[in-house]
């Protein structure tokens, strides 16, 4: 594989991992700072495998499976939590949800 | 034999000191025994002499005796040693056959104080303290014997400790000392890094370049200086006399202060070699002498008296190292040892039965004394010089040797030499002075003196008859050979050769020396012959102010009080306030302020606000990536 | 070079699908913007010769876990006018700033990889074709040398299914 390719894979993975860094930072609402919080793992998802190609190595495609697996655990349970906040505050924002402090 | 015998000499004034002191402390019911502490003491010395005996008649060659590794750091090792050559055999013979006399003494002079148990441990300790001093082989252990007499002298100045004076005299001596030890073991490093060894063998075979040899030499004499009380550290020995009579004869007289002397002879080979520092040391000596001297002679304190003149003394023997005569050095500390201690005891028998130190006070006591009288006599003719007693042949040593130096070049020596020529008078008068005032005329004062009991007399005795004949063993080259010098301690001293005086210079120098004796004497009973106290008087009038300098010691106290000692009282003064309100309530407050803002800064941080926490990941993410790849 | 383009092409789509994700206030128009980035991405797998992980991409990635967020959605009874609008102002930039500096910092890293030499050169071997692409060769792997991590990885799902169910009970019967 050619070294562009490569290149370009990489620069797409950082591009969608700074889009989802950017919604990390933006978004106000539980739910949808999860949804960036996915969106930066497939980034790092598709760094992985693209090493993996360069490289013909199995170690990134494994890395990418258990990656896809345990994001999918990480977002279950992640809902659940939201679901159980909200019940709780009927809220998601992050106004109201900042009792840990000092 | 005798080789195995050594340990058991040097450990048994040890054991001594911690049979006599431990068991005084646990089984406080022993102490009243009133001859146990002393005649144990007084046989643990004896025996260790007897031992030294047997090996002086039976000498041949220098024996080392070395045991367990004091240090250990590979390669490098200190193994404990001990050197036994003619030098360090004769003043261990010195200090065991002394020892035990004064340890004799003592049980009559300390029979009625309660301490004694205490007072005998300790002169036990000292006696093994300066065995090992005299006895080591190499530089630190004859450092560990150095401190240990300076140690076992605070103590024994300290005695009575219930005074105040006396305490502080004991600390003053210390603290003297202390300053001296310094320059002993700066020296002794400098010899170390120079040569890679403590050995005194080893270090005697090395050569030394000048400005080693004299930067080594002076911190040596330094230490000297402290221990032998020379100018500038001699102030502590007047004071010394705070103790029991019997410690400062011991060991203001006869040993410790001769420490110095013995280091200078040890190290003979480093002194050769700067010659500078020699004409330093006979400077220094000179001077001494001449201070001890002219205080001497106005003190109306019989033990000031004495310790002024053991000053004077060892000025004579230093400024005898300082023209390169060694041996004629430590042939003055025999000499001197012997009716020094005689006097001191001497004076101990008069204080015991007077009940006071003060000359005004007495009189008349060779009548009722006779045999501390007539000892007195015998020392006080001996230190005069008067041949053919011992401190005739030491004195007509040394100045001969300080003339023969002047002679070979050195012009200063002359000028020693006439200085302690004057101190050979002011000896023989202030002496004399003190022997009439004290033993001559009728009793002024009013108490029933008596002699003293058999076991203060008998070391009185012996040392008046070693008094008249210790000088025996140094004859002049005009009337013999000297055995000490020749065939003694030569064995182990080397002197820079020293020019032939002619045969006629000798004749005048002895009849000199003999000379100025019988000057002093004269001078002393043409004035104190009859009514000795009215014209001690009348010469405190004539001298005016001369005498009340004197008699106060030329405020050398004073100006030590105010130059060094008021240092450390401002020193100390501005560390307890000042510094110690800085380091004590500032600075532990500053330091515990920053901190709580340190920490309310961070609390701040803590919010409870999630966009912030990921800001804070967010950014310090980057900052560590940033650091990962660029760090 | 067809593959470059195409590469091109379905990796913009995933971006525009991230950007619109994190833009749009409508949550349901945002998890399905997320969905497309995930089939382009997919389809970007594909093109790298992975076809078994662009399969398990759609299947899981798209098809459960971002359906799962629409079901949340569902039952929160997520609207628009529940989302607060986006930052302005200082905040915005500031954030702009910090994400365009990590792109910077993640792509500087990147051209030290240009450095790296042609595989073909270190191996010697052709490597046009990628050899982990389908089932088989990562079976082989994933049953020999990480036959542990799989089985933890079983173990962790298991542990994630009783999670949930356990937090989202209504009755606390803990």
């Amino acid at each position: 594989m050619k070294v562009e390719l490569l290149y370009a894979a990489l620069t797409l993975a950082a591009g969608l991992f700074s889009l989802g860094l950017l919604g990390l930072l933006l978004r106000r609402n539980l739910l949808l700072t999860l949804l960036s919080i996915e969106l930066m793992l497939n980034a790092a998802n598709l760094n992985f495998l693209a090493f993996s190609r360069y490289h013909n190595e199995p170690t990134g495609a494994i890395f990418v499976l258990f990656g896809i697996c345990l994001a999918a655990v990480e977002a279950v349970i992640g809902l659940g939590l939201i679901v159980r906040v909200f019940r709780t505050h009927r809220d998601l924002g992050y106004t109201n949800l900042s009792a840990l402090k000092w | 034999m005798v080789s195995q015998l050594l340990p058991l000499a040097i450990g048994l004034p040890l054991l001594g000191a911690a049979a006599l002191g431990l068991g005084g402390l646990w089984v406080p019911t022993l102490r009243s025994q009133k001859y146990l502490f002393g005649t144990l003491a007084t046989a643990l010395v004896g025996i260790p002499f007897v031992i030294f005996l047997l090996t002086f008649f039976s000498y041949t060659e220098p024996l080392s005796v070395q045991g367990w590794n004091w240090i250990a750091i590979e390669p490098r090792r200190l193994p404990l040693g001990f050197y036994v050559d003619t030098l360090s055999l004769w003043m261990a013979l010195i200090v065991t056959g002394i020892g035990t006399l004064i340890h004799l003494y003592s049980i009559g002079y300390m029979s009625e104080d309660e301490g004694a148990w205490r007072y005998f441990a300790f002169l036990n300790l000292f006696v093994f303290s300066m065995l090992v001093l005299v006895l080591a082989d190499s530089l630190p252990l004859l450092f560990l014997g150095w401190e240990g007499v300076g140690a076992c002298s605070y103590f024994l100045i300290g005695f009575w400790f219930a005074e105040e004076g006396n305490a502080k005299a004991a600390q003053k001596a210390f603290i003297m000392n202390r300053i001296g030890d310094l320059g002993l073991l700066a020296g002794m490093i400098w010899l170390f890094a120079e040569t890679g060894t403590f050995d005194i063998g080893l270090l005697k075979k090395g050569i030394y370049p000048a400005e080693v040899a004299i930067g080594i030499g002076l911190l040596l004499f330094l230490a000297a200086t402290g221990k032998s009380a020379q100018i500038p550290l001699y102030t502590w020995l007047p004071d010394a006399m705070a103790g029991p009579t019997p410690v400062s004869a011991l060991i203001h007289a006869a040993t410790m202060v001769t420490a110095g002397v013995y280091l200078v002879a040890r190290m003979d080979f480093l002194f050769t070699a700067a010659p500078e520092v020699l004409t330093v040391i006979a400077g220094i000596g000179a001077a001494t002498a001449l201070i001890g001297g002219l205080i001497a002679t106005r003190q109306y304190d019989i033990k000031k008296v004495l310790a002024y003149s053991t000053v004077s003394q060892l000025g004579f023997m230093f400024a005898a190292a300082g023209a390169g005569a060694y041996m004629t050095a430590i042939f003055h500390v025999f000499t001197h040892a012997f009716f020094k201690a005689l006097l001191f005891l001497g004076s101990g028998s008069v204080i015991h039965s007077t009940g006071t130190q003060d000359i005004r006070q007495m009189g008349g006591l060779r009548k009722l004394m006779p045999i501390t009288g007539w000892s007195f006599w015998i020392g006080t003719l001996a230190i005069a010089g008067l041949p053919p007693l011992a401190g005739f042949f030491s004195k007509d040593e040394i100045l001969a040797a300080l003339y023969a130096r002047g002679s070979a070049g050195q012009t200063l020596y002359y000028i020693y030499w006439t200085v302690l020529l004057a101190v050979a008078f002011l000896t023989a008068f202030y002496m004399g002075r003190l022997a009439w005032l004290t033993f001559e005329g009728s009793y002024r004062g009013s108490a029933h003196p008596h002699e003293s009991p058999a076991v203060m007399t008998i070391p009185l005795i012996i040392l008046g008859a070693g008094s008249v004949s210790a000088g025996w063993l140094g004859l002049p080259p005009l009337l013999g050979t000297s055995w000490i010098r020749e065939h003694w301690l030569s064995q182990s001293i080397k002197e820079p050769p020293l020019p032939h005086l002619s045969h006629g210079t000798e004749v005048v120098l002895l009849l000199l020396s003999v000379g100025i004796a019988l000057v002093g004497l004269g001078v002393a009973w043409r004035l104190y012959g009859r009514d000795a106290l009215q014209a001690d008087d009348a010469l405190s009038a004539k001298l005016g102010a001369a005498h009340e300098r004197l008699l106060y010691q030329l405020g050398v106290d004073k100006l030590y009080e105010r130059s060094v000692v008021q240092v450390f009282y401002v020193l100390s003064d501005f560390a307890k306030d000042a510094w110690g309100a800085w380091v004590g309530q500032i600075l532990p407050r500053a330091i515990a302020q920053a901190f709580a803002q340190v920490g309310t800064l961070f609390t701040r941080l803590q919010v409870g606000y999630l966009p912030s926490y990921i800001l804070y990941l967010a950014v310090a993410g980057l900052l560590l990536l940033l650091w990962g790849l660029w760090g | 070079m067809l593959t470059l383009i195409a590469l091109g092409v379905f990796g913009v789509i995933a971006l525009v699908g991230g950007a619109l994700a994190v833009i749009l206030r409508d949550p349901v128009y945002a998890v399905l913007s997320l969905v497309k980035t995930m089939l382009g991405l997919a389809a970007v797998y594909f093109i790298l010769g992975a076809e078994y992980i662009g399969a398990i991409q759609i299947i899981v990635y798209a098809g459960a876990i971002l359906v799962t967020f629409l079901f949340v959605v569902m039952l929160v009874n997520l609207s628009p006018e529940d989302i607060p609008p986006l930052p302005r102002g200082i905040k915005l930039y500031s954030a702009i700033a910090l994400a365009l500096a990590w792109m910077l910092v993640l792509s500087s890293a990147l051209t030290a990889i240009l450095d790296l030499p042609d595989p073909e050169e270190v191996r010697g071997a052709p490597t046009d074709q990628y050899l982990f692409g389908t089932l088989p060769p990562i079976g082989k792997v994933l049953f020999t040398a990480y036959t542990l991590p799989f089985e933890v990885l079983s173990v962790t799902l298991i542990v994630g299914l009783v999670g949930a169910s356990l937090l989202v009970q209504k009755r606390s019967e803990l």
